[in-house]
């Protein structure tokens, strides 16, 4: 059994190196193959892949940032959103091709799922953000469908302002806080010379953890107001603004004399907001018991005005304006994707129950335009083909030479408005006006150029220029006139200069002409021009006893019309007078009377009428044609003069034939009366028994209808033909500056006179019982605080 | 014995296989795949040098600038110590048919040649604060190496015509301060000599004459210098000075001017008050007549000028040639630069003085598809840039906008800005003059 045993021994020991070879064989070929899997299997290029993707979402994220900062710098140039959205998409797109060109290897490919840019300027709360969701593949790396979503975020808050420095908050996405800016991250806008510039501050700024800066505020920077525009480093920027009021508005709260304007109910006035923060009314300056406020070049689109109006708050037409030559020439409307500048001037109404106005601004990109900036409300009847502009109260018609007839809605008198006579020479219009803005929103505006055919007698080397605005709600028409006297080689001698000719033409009956010729106590003192005079108001051009002539008006009844001007022009109406070495400018009023024979308007009754031989025959104005009635009876007619009428005379026209005479040698009657009730006694009786026209005799009354009474009876009398002599008056008001004495001069001379044209029928310039009327609205502007 | 010999052997194997095992069993070195880590850290160490701004100040300073050395050392800091870094600016120029090229500008090291094939690198884009945060405009003729001047006629001793409610030097001034942003150079021209200096060829001052812009802010009038303009531009046969503004379409031929016509009809009146003391233009402005016969035919003066502009021999015409068109639309350009520049005159105009098409062959004019302001009407053109086309090159160009009167200066400065289309800000990422490209490549020292 030993041997046996002993082999048994040997083959287990046998079997042990076998088994220890094929575990060392085993373990060697495990590790091998493990360790060559791990140097060099794909799994080694796995960072690779990891990192590539980091680069492209980086590449991604720097793009949108660019892209916001690039769609930014577009909003500084234009207020038009989607071009600019337009612009971007299109540089966004760019970047992916240039991504794409820059790592081939990958072979990137996009698709965006959404794209959003979106800025909110000018506000206390400003921002400038994108948002970007993109799909990508990598193929050349075996990637694909990766989404990414990424946006980029620079907010400012303007938190407060205080002792000359401000503290702004600035923040990215995700509410964190940017800490690196630097001062040259900040710029305030300073506005100087109608120009905004960009101004750091002076000194880097104190910035806490909470991503606060505190800046100081630059020399030149209105503390109570500014916008502030905030860059970082990725290019991004936004531009917030700060106003005390907490609000991105400028708020006018006026002030006006109750005692002179709360009877008013027809004082509404046009304010034109400049950019340099200047309020105009009438031409002039409006006095600002605080610092103006310049305008920010913000989009046309965003701006509103609101107003409070007896204590109501409501947003209120407005217009934004184009002008040239430092807002000396009307251009037009202004796109609303204009960004506001010193072309620009925001338009609105005003009157004495206005207690604040507001001009305010939505800042985000996606404020669309107020309808209240450009909806038609008032000027829908303008038909500028025919010359007539009218706001629905005051029509004006457009004649030739330039020359504007104004009425109003039941007036009876109207005006007539001649512009620029020099040295009597009327100008002539070659170009014809220009309808700056027809169908305006608060207001129409017209523009033309005077010319004097071969030049104006001894006065050569003159340009002029005429604007002309009918604002709603108005019962007047502005206008400014320019005359540019360039440096002339040519002796210039001005014997006349009459910028503006007002005149109500020859009307029925008494027409009273009123002139300011003092003031006393705030209120003026008045001259009035008598029938047959010419008075030349002239001897208050004196600044050390006050101005004071500043309208002129003629009234007839309720009715009329007439010129007031501001103390700014009123000035101006003596600009020549140091030339002249006298004084020269005058108010000139002229107030002419005269008879004339006219029909009545109509006839209101009579006693009969035979078929064909109507009483109207007896008003046609034909001489051939007759009303006749066959009856045996005292014939009787009753005209309408269509008004109450000075009447001192009538004529008829008497057939040849003594048997169709009316009246025949019995005689005629004549009454006059403002009632066809009561007529009272005749104011003339006689005979007109003899052909063709035969006249009463003179008589004085006044009244609208006329009563004619045949003594005769005969059925044969007929009636051909009757005129009326009305006494007729007419003022005609000039605004002179050069008047009584003439004035030489050489050099350059650039001066324009603003006022306006007034009708009335109830609420004169200044009423011929009290002191009530429009003549404030020159004289006693209100005062102006800006907030 | 045996047993003893086997489990030596036993040992043996297992001690062999692991010692085998143990040589194998060797993780890969760092190097191997430093390679990844390196892009990585490349990427990283681009984005902590730009999260300040600096390195997109930096590549955009001058090579010159210190900040350069200042970038350098944070790249040091950045870096362990053992990798070394090639940090190279590229300039990317997009050429006028789209193809891009990359320019090095300038390159920062801390090695000596080149980092070797186990380098990785890392590229980054940084674009200008000319296309994000700020809207500089690029100065006309900048992009084509050319320094065009524009000068405004301002003249002191001239009278303009046809610019209701402007004199010609307020004229002067708002269109110094619409459009001298685009310019490099602008000046005023306040006398009659100075043209007549430039007529000569000499500059003002050191501005380049060649390729001017030249704008008349004189309406329907022209300013004549005295002496030779005023002598050699009569025409004594037709007693005109129709013969100056030949001359005058011969300067702009020669010197390649845009002479700009802002209103009305072209040259109908010269201007000089002294040369016209005692000459008025019949409405009383002394100091100018109409360029034509015995100071009337006002339409001489620019048909003269057109045969000057084409080199055409002198002769006299008094045909008038403009049309009254009425209502004028903006075309899709002039809307589209409208948007671009931000200048919004109204798109609808009033045109009594429109050039008729009829020039363009017989002046060998050419107006480029961006250079209408408004569509053309009834064979008439109520704005453009006409070009003189000489053997394929232009010699001389004409801005005429013939509309009515009241100037309104925006129409002029969108006429000329879509006409050089200066860019504001580039359309494209990328775009020339406003991208660089950032390489940074790094190595282990040693190499892998």
């Amino acid at each position: 059994m030993k041997p046996m045993t002993r082999r048994s021994y040997g083959k287990r020991g046998q079997f042990s190196v076998i088994a220890a070879l094929l575990i060392a064989i085993i373990l060697v070929g495990a590790v091998i193959t493990t360790y060559a899997s791990i140097r060099n299997l794909p799994f080694r290029d796995q960072p690779k892949v990891l990192s590539s993707l980091e680069e492209m979402e980086l590449s991604l994220k720097n793009l949108l940032e660019y892209a916001v900062g690039y769609y930014g710098s577009i909003l500084q140039v234009t207020g038009n959103v989607t071009y600019a959205k337009a612009l971007t998409s299109s540089y966004l797109q760019s970047g992916f091709v240039y991504i794409s060109q820059s790592n081939p290897a990958w072979n990137p490919s996009f698709s965006v799922n959404y794209l959003v840019f979106s800025t909110c300027w000018y506000e206390l709360s400003s921002y400038s953000i994108g948002n970007l969701s993109v799909t990508y593949s990598l193929s050349g790396l075996g990637v694909s469908q990766v989404t990414y979503q990424t946006s980029s975020l620079l907010k400012v808050d303007v938190l407060e302002s205080f002792a000359g420095q401000t503290k702004v908050l600035v923040t990215r996405e995700d509410g964190n806080p940017d800490l690196k800016l630097g001062r040259e991250g900040f710029f305030f806008y300073v506005y100087s010379n109608s120009t905004w510039s960009l101004v750091n501050p002076s000194a880097d700024p104190v910035v806490n953890p909470d991503g606060t800066y505190t800046l100081q505020i630059p020399p030149g920077v209105d503390a109570d107001s500014y916008l502030i525009k905030v860059c970082d480093s990725r290019g991004i920027s936004t531009t917030a603004f700060f106003s005390s009021s907490g609000k991105p508005q400028y708020t006018y709260t006026f002030s006006w004399n109750s005692a002179l304007y709360s009877s008013l109910t027809r004082d509404t006035v046009i304010v034109e907001s400049l950019q340099n923060g200047t309020l105009r009314w009438l031409g002039s300056n409006l006095q600002l018991s605080t610092q103006g406020k310049p305008i920010p070049p913000i989009p046309v689109r965003s701006l509103r005005v609101n107003q409070t109006t007896n204590g109501i708050n409501r947003a209120v037409p407005f217009q934004v304006e184009d002008w040239g030559s430092s807002y000396r020439v009307p251009l037009g409307l202004t796109s609303n994707a204009s960004l506001f500048g010193d072309r620009q001037m925001i338009v609105f109404l005003v009157n004495h129950n206005v207690q604040q106005t507001t001009i305010w601004w939505d800042g985000r990109d996606t404020a669309k335009q107020t309808a209240d900036a450009y909806t038609n409300r008032y000027f829908t009847g303008d038909d500028p083909d025919n010359g007539i502009l009218t706001n629905g109260i005051l029509t004006l018609d457009i004649g030739s030479g330039f020359t504007i007839t104004s009425s109003i809605n039941g007036g009876s008198i109207s005006s007539s408005t001649s512009f620029l006579r020099i040295n009597n020479d009327d100008p002539t219009y070659g170009g014809g006006q220009a309808y700056v803005i027809v169908n305006g929103i608060v207001r129409d505006i017209v523009h033309q150029e005077a010319e004097w055919s071969g030049g104006i007698p001894n006065c050569p080397n003159v340009y002029s220029q005429l604007v002309l605005t009918l604002p709603a709600n108005a019962t007047y028409y502005t206008y400014t006139l320019r005359t540019i006297f360039i440096t002339s080689a040519q002796s210039r001698t001005i014997s006349e200069l009459s910028p503006l000719q007002v005149t109500s033409g020859w009307a029925h009956g008494t027409l009273r002409s009123f002139t300011e010729n003092a003031t006393s106590g705030g209120l003026p003192v008045v001259g009035e021009t008598l029938a047959g005079q010419n008075l030349l108001f002239y001897n208050f051009s004196s600044p050390s006893t006050g101005w004071a002539h500043h309208w002129s008006e003629y009234v007839g009844g309720t009715d009329g019309a007439g010129v007031m001007f501001n103390d700014d022009s009123n000035r101006k109406l003596y600009g020549f007078d140091n030339i002249a070495g006298q004084k020269t400018g005058a108010v000139s009023v002229t107030k002419e009377q005269r008879t004339a024979w006219e029909n009545p308007n109509s006839v209101y009754d009579e006693c009969g009428q035979d078929w064909s031989y109507p009483s109207s025959n007896a008003i046609d104005g034909s001489t051939s044609t007759s009303w006749r009635h066959s009856s045996t009876e005292n014939h009787w007619i009753i005209l309408d003069m269509g008004q109450i009428t000075e009447i001192s005379r009538i004529q008829i026209y008497q057939s040849s034939t003594a048997s169709y005479r009316w009246g025949q040698s019995s005689g005629i009657e004549v009454y006059v009366s403002n009632s066809t009730g009561s007529w009272g006694s005749a104011v003339w009786t006689g005979t007109l028994d003899a052909s063709g026209w035969r006249e009463t005799g003179s008589f004085s009354a006044r009244g609208r209808y006329i009563r004619l009474y045949s003594r005769s009876t005969s059925s044969s009398q007929r009636f051909y033909e009757v005129e009326v002599q009305v006494a007729e008056e007419r003022v005609t008001i000039e605004f002179n500056p050069v008047e009584r004495y003439s004035a030489s001069f050489t050099y350059a001379l650039d001066l324009a006179w603003h006022g306006a044209i007034v009708s009335f029928t109830s609420e004169p310039i200044y009423p011929t019982v009290g002191n009530v009327g429009l003549w404030v609205l020159v004289e006693s502007p209100p005062v102006v605080a800006v907030h | 014995m045996m047993r003893s010999v086997e489990i030596f052997m036993v040992a043996l194997i297992l001690f062999s296989a692991f010692a085998i095992t143990s040589y194998f069993a060797v993780l890969p070195s760092p190097r191997d795949i430093s390679g990844l880590n390196l892009r990585e850290l490349a990427l990283s160490t681009m984005e902590t040098l730009n999260m300040n701004d600096d390195l997109a100040k930096t590549v955009f300073s001058s090579t010159s600038d210190p900040s350069w050395g200042t970038l350098q050392s944070a790249l040091s800091a950045s870096l362990p110590a053992n990798v070394v870094y090639n940090l190279t600016v590229y300039d990317i120029v997009t050429s006028a048919d789209g193809v891009v090229t990359y320019s090095a500008v300038k390159s920062v090291s801390n090695c000596e040649g080149d980092l070797g094939v186990d380098s990785d690198a890392s590229s980054h884009v940084v674009e200008s604060s000319d296309v994000t945060f700020t809207a500089t405009s690029q100065k006309i003729g900048e992009a084509s190496g050319r320094n065009i001047t524009l000068y405004i006629l301002n003249c002191n001793d001239a009278n303009g015509w046809w610019i209701t409610g402007y004199t010609a030097q307020s004229l002067a001034s708002d269109l110094r301060n619409l459009l001298s942003p685009y310019f490099r150079t602008t000046i005023l021209v306040n006398s009659t000599s100075q043209l007549g200096l430039l007529l000569d060829g000499t500059a003002l001052g050191a501005e380049r004459l060649q390729d001017a812009v030249v704008i008349n802010t004189f309406g329907e009038a022209v300013p004549i210098p005295a002496g030779y303009y005023a002598t050699q531009g009569y025409d004594s046969g037709s007693r005109s000075y129709a013969r100056y503004t030949y001359i005058l379409g011969q300067r702009v031929n020669t010197y390649n001017w845009t002479w700009v016509s802002i209103v009305g009809y072209p040259l109908y009146y010269v201007t000089n008050t002294a040369v016209f003391a005692s000459t008025q233009n019949s409405w009383g402005i002394y100091g100018m007549r109409m360029t034509g016969r015995d100071g009337g035919e006002g339409p001489a003066g620019l048909n003269a000028f057109l045969r000057g502009l084409d080199g055409q021999s002198y002769s006299y015409s008094s045909s008038g040639i403009t049309g009254d068109i009425g209502l004028v639309q903006f075309t899709w350009n002039a809307s589209y630069y409208s948007n671009y520049y931000g200048v919004y005159p109204s798109p609808y105009q009033t045109a009594t003085r429109a050039l008729p098409t009829s020039i363009l062959n017989t002046y060998h004019l050419r107006v480029l598809p961006n250079s209408y302001i408004f569509q053309v009407k009834s064979n008439y053109i109520a704005g453009a840039t006409y070009n003189h086309r000489d053997s394929g090159i232009t010699h001389g160009s004409l801005t005429a906008i013939g509309l009515t009167r009241t100037p309104d200066i925006r129409v002029t400065a969108l006429g000329l800005l879509q006409y050089f289309h200066p860019t504001i800000y580039k359309s494209e990422l990328g775009a020339s003059g406003t991208s660089r490209l950032v390489v940074l490549q790094l190595a282990v020292q040693g190499g892998a």
